[in-house]
Formats: structure tokens, sequence, C-alpha cells
């Protein structure tokens, strides 16, 4: 899955989900710092996420989150490695 | 102690033009419960608050993060600061108040009961790893108070008051320590509830504490009528803002009334049933009045606790006759509850609002619904209309499983 396809759907639920603005939302932009999303935000995003892809996202993993780049990554390495596993 | 602002959100109106008027007017704001469908249930109406938009009063993602009772405190509070004449982010600049000397004391019965219902399930269905992160946060019946203080930047004490239905009066009461002891120079103080939803409909009928008059939603509520049979369940909030009559007087704010005296006691008697002997409430209006320097004859009207169950209003009625004798009959008792159904947790918080009300307009509200007295419940409940007297003082009673009393005295304010 191409990374701007999966970027745009991350911005869509930042949106839905945790009520940020769409038209502020970049790939470098800060999740805490320029979002305001909080720590229990990130495990909302983190579920829906994982529910939207198929994919198990360890808690370490999402700690190591700053920009939304670092969610569209982790989402495309994860996807990238269940479908390796499945392979 | 002054009381200069005043919110009320309740079914029959939200802000303390519409609600006063509805009281004044004798109109029930109970109907059929819309948030869910009620038909298996036995008791099927309630105080609902159909209208309310929550982004009204705060942005959209601090609403996602908020049960339902939150965001009627937090409406409750926004429209009780501006009756108090506060600009919205302005308000300890106005006051010219360190933020510590200001506090927020809010009561509920049960807290985040939607949320918890909701996430229950999610458990449930999906679980553990797809429970919401907010929902502990969401839920504790202290986030009230504490997103207040957050959202205000109030940074005194800080409390919240969980006495099932005297939640409201205790937390007022609370307020009215708090500044009377100079840790505060200012408190929004009042009670919150918002549990209109399938379990706590479910649980209250298992106790066959609710109304099943369900083909007539206005009539339903009927404090002291003989043919009561329940309670009606209702969601909302009032909140006051409580000041020093010096500082309210120095900065040319309107009082409503003065908030005089506060009386707690307990049953110690049984978990729901009231004392049949009314010592807990005896005690705690007459604590009241000790407090607020009142002897029994000054007061002139009691806003009761009403809550058109047969046990409560029988044992209200004893408690009123037991502490002011043959006066108790001259006395009029009203039951706003027999509009606004019984907010739980909030509803001494809106009681305080009808009550400070009346002693304002020298307007007493009504007990709607009173056809046909019960024999046991003898004394002059302003039945139907509203009555128009100057009274000097005032009680408001809220009593809570659990056997928690709560009596607020109040006067009307003659000026210095």
């Amino acid at each position: 899955m191409d990374e701007q396809a999966i970027f745009e759907r991350v911005r869509a639920i930042l949106e839905e989900r945790l009520a940020v603005p769409q038209d502020g939302i970049t790939w470098d932009s800060l999740l805490k710092e320029d979002l305001e999303v909080d720590s229990l935000d990130l495990v909302n995003l983190s579920m829906v996420v994982e529910d939207e892809y198929g994919i198990d996202i360890l808690d370490g993993e999402a700690e190591d989150i700053r920009t939304v780049g670092d969610v569209v990554r982790l989402i495309k390495n994860s996807l990238l490695s269940r479908d390796g596993e499945a392979k | 102690m002054a009381i200069t602002g005043m919110g009320p959100v309740t079914s029959l109106g939200v802000g303390l033009s519409p609600f006063w008027e509805a009281l004044k007017a004798g109109r029930s704001g109970i109907s059929r419960i819309t948030s869910f469908d009620p038909q298996n249930f036995p008791s099927r109406i309630a105080g609902e608050i159909k209208d309310f938009d929550p982004t009204d009063y705060l942005d959209r993602k601090t609403v996602q993060r908020m049960d339902r009772f939150s965001h009627f405190a937090v409406a409750a509070a926004r429209l009780a600061l501006r009756d108090a004449g506060l600009e919205e982010g302005k308000e300890l600049q106005t006051l010219n108040l360190e933020p510590h000397r200001a506090a927020v004391v809010v009561g509920s019965g049960i807290g985040g009961m939607n949320t918890m219902e909701s996430q229950f399930k999610v458990l449930m269905e999906r679980g553990w790893s797809r429970v919401d992160p907010f929902t502990i946060p969401m839920m504790i019946p202290n986030m009230a108070a504490g997103y207040l203080s957050i959202l205000l930047g109030f940074t005194g004490p800080n409390l919240c008051t969980v006495t099932a239905c005297a939640a409201g009066s205790h937390a007022i009461g609370i307020g009215y320590r708090l500044v009377s002891e100079g840790e505060a120079d200012i408190c929004l103080a009042g009670g919150v509830e918002a549990s209109i939803t399938p379990l706590a409909i479910a649980a209250f009928c298992s106790m066959r504490a609710l109304t099943t008059r369900n083909d007539h939603p206005t009539s339903a509520s009927r404090p002291f009528d003989a043919d009561r049979d329940g309670f009606v369940i209702a969601e909302g909030a009032g909140m006051l803002v409580l000041e020093s009559v010096e500082g309210a007087m120095n900065r040319g704010a309107k009082i409503y009334a003065e908030l005089a005296g506060f009386g707690m006691s307990s049953d110690a008697y049984h978990v729901t049933a009231p004392d049949p002997q009314s010592r807990g409430a005896v005690l705690c209006m007459g604590e009241a009045l000790r407090s607020a320097g009142l002897a029994p004859q000054d007061i002139g009207y009691v806003n009761a606790h009403g809550t058109s169950t047969p046990y409560n209003d029988r044992c209200e009625t004893l408690a009123i006759k037991k502490l002011f004798g043959e006066r108790a009959y001259s006395i009029p008792v009203s039951s706003t509850k027999s509009m606004t159904g019984h907010l739980l947790g909030a509803a001494g918080g809106v009681e305080a609002i009808a009550t400070a009300m009346a002693l304002y307009e020298g307007i007493l509200p009504p007990t709607i619904n009173l056809e046909k007295p019960d024999p046991e419940c003898d004394l002059d409940y302003v039945p139907g209309n509203a009555r128009q007297v100057k009274v000097g003082a005032a009680l408001s009673n809220s009593f809570g499983f659990g056997g928690h009393n709560a009596c607020l005295a109040m006067k009307a304010w003659e000026g210095i």
C-alpha cells in the first residue's frame, strides 16, 4: 500500500476520532506539540488503526511515534511484516 | 454568603430564565425516553434533555473525551458564571483573584454511567484491548469538578461529593464552608447527573423506585399525592456562584439570595429507606437553622426533597412537623421535582436555584399534580399554581440513599 494513501487515511482518522482539523495535519506534524494528541489519544489512534488495517501495534512501537509520518511508516512496516509472515 | 450566579440545565430549560419561567408556570419537563428504546422497561419516561448540544460550550475534542454528565456540568458552570457577570475566560481577572482563591465543588450520585455501560459492552463483545482509554477519566464522578478547574484555571480546593441524591446540596454546603472559613473567595458549586441509561433504569425499576405511570408523563411525578407510585428519573445540572457578600457588593454583582447555613446528618438506619421517625431529616434541618442563626419561625418556605415516592414524602412531612410543630401547617412546602423529575445528584443544585429564585422574586414554585393528598401528607404544598409571597428565609432539603441528609438555609437579600 502506498504511503500517501495511508497518510490520507491517518489524517481522516485524526479528524474523525480525535477532532484534529485536517488542514493542519502534514507529514511532519508533531502529534503531541502540533496536534495536541496525548498518550491516551495515541492509544485510541492505535486501536482504530489496528482494526482498520488488521495489524497489531505493540505498546513499545507506539511509544516511539512522534510525527504523523511515523504513524504512516509504522502502519506500512506492520503491513509488510504481516504479509511477509503470511507468505 | 452571596449567591451571585445560577446555571440550571434541565429538561424544563437550559439557563435561568427558561427554567424559572417553567417552574412558575407549573410546567412539567417529563416525556418518553428517547436516548434508547425503553419499551421493555416498566418505567419509560424521564426528565430527559432533548435539545442539548455540548459543542455550544466546549470544543469537539473535549466533548469526545467527556461523559454526558461532565457536558452538563460545564454548561451549567458557564451559564452560572455568565449570569454572575463574569466574562468567559476572564473570570479571575474580573474578580481580581489569585487562581488558588477560586474553588470548585461538584456533586454527582453516579458519574459517567453512559460510559460505563457502553464500554462494558465493548469489553464483552471485543475484549479488553478495545476498551476506550478514556473510560476511567470519563466515568469517575469527580471528573466534572476536575474538568471545570482545568477549563477555568481555578486552582483552589477542588472536590466532588458523592452522596446519592444529596450530592448537589452537600456540594453547595461544602462550598459555603470553604468560602466562610476563608479557604477560598469564590466557589462554583452544585450537582450534576446523567443516568438515564438502560442499566440505571433497570436497577431503579428492580428496586420498584420508579413510577410506572408511562401513559401520562407530565402527571407522573406527583409528590405528596395519594396516588404517587415512585419517582421520575431526570438528568441535568445546577451550578451556583458563591462569594462573600462583601466581595459581591464590591464588584457590584447582583445578589439573588444569601446562603446562610448548612446542615448535615445521617439516618444511620437503612441503605434506601428513610427512618420512619425522620430523626435524621429533623436533625439536618435543625443544624441548617442553627448554622444560619435562624429560628424555626423565621422560615417562610421549604423546598422539599419531595421525590414522589411513598416513603420519602410521608417521612419528610413528618420531619417538617417535628421541627416546626403546629407552625408546620402554615409554612408553604413545595416539591419542584413534580415538574423537573428527580435529578438525583443534581437535584440539590437545581433546587437551590429554585429556592434562591423564590426568595429573590417572592414567588413560590408549586407542587403540580397534587390532586388527592395522601392523608399522611397534610401540609400546605402550594398545589397547582405558583404563589406570590415575600418570604424572609427558606430551606432546601436533600436526602440520599445511604441515609445522607443535607439542608441549605437561605435568606432573602435585603441589602446592607
